[in-house]
């Protein structure tokens, strides 16, 4: 990933969960997330992802996970841009998907 | 302490702010609320298709403080966060929940002689967009 900005957002096919049960497959998804996002924990960061009716490649779900709770993958209704796209997607390692926030100031649930 | 992947108990239940904590939480149940569509067509006898089109999520509370819940007035419409605790307490262990976009919909108090008082709040969620989950995961 080297030293490009870091992913506002990333779309994980659900193929990259592991584990038997549903906490261990929450934690593997928040694995991987938290690396290619580079959530920085030490300075209180957190990633948070939740499950899409999107595919991934493989055909699998694809997960989005940001570093805020209320993030969308489009502008909520209300915004001037409502329903238009949030981020600038781009392809990723092993099926991923990066996203870049195209408005950086307009970030939801950060704080 | 190794984690057991096991959860038990709930904390820092709060609504509809990050600030406001509700009380005496007995259970709290998520639910995704997808709804499956099935198709069939010509000579199927049984759905060969099936989709999610569209989802429904929700979430219960139940509380040992009815009065609470019955202070939230429905259509009341905030965050729900939720801490499923790791069951030996472990760091790293906690689950934290978080329905945006929560409406509150309805409370029920009940209260049989000799036994507690206990409520039940009921809660729907949208999307901000249409297309994102409102309930995420993420590590207390």
């Amino acid at each position: 990933m080297g030293a490009a900005a870091r992913p506002d957002a990333v779309l994980i096919p659900s193929s990259y969960k592991r584990g038997s049960n549903s906490r261990q497959k929450i934690h593997s998804i928040l694995d991987v997330a938290d690396e290619v996002l580079r959530t920085d924990k030490a300075a209180g960061e957190r990633t948070y992802y939740r499950n899409t009716e999107f595919r991934a490649a493989d055909g699998s779900h694809y997960n989005l996970a940001t570093r805020g709770p209320l993030c969308t993958m489009l502008h909520p209704t209300g915004h001037p841009r409502e329903k238009t796209p949030r981020y600038r997607w781009e392809d990723g390692e092993g099926g991923m998907r990066l996203g870049y926030l195209l408005e950086p100031e307009y970030i939801i649930g950060q704080s | 302490m190794s984690m057991t992947n096991l959860q038990a108990n709930w904390d820092a239940v709060k609504f509809p702010d990050n600030v406001t904590v509700l009380t005496k939480i007995q259970d709290v149940t998520f639910r995704k609320g997808g709804q499956v569509s099935l198709y069939a067509a010509d000579l199927d006898r049984i759905a060969s298709v099936a989709q999610v089109f569209m989802s429904a999520p929700t979430a219960r509370l139940q509380s040992g403080n009815p009065a609470q819940f019955m202070g939230i007035a429905p259509g009341t419409t905030g965050t729900l966060l939720a801490t499923h605790k790791d069951a030996k307490l472990a760091t790293g262990g906690d689950i934290l929940y978080t329905l945006a976009n929560a409406i509150f919909e309805d409370a029920q108090t009940n209260g049989p002689h000799g036994s507690w008082g206990a409520g039940t709040a009921d809660f729907k969620a949208v999307s901000s967009d249409g297309v994102t989950h409102p309930l995420t995961f993420t590590r207390a």
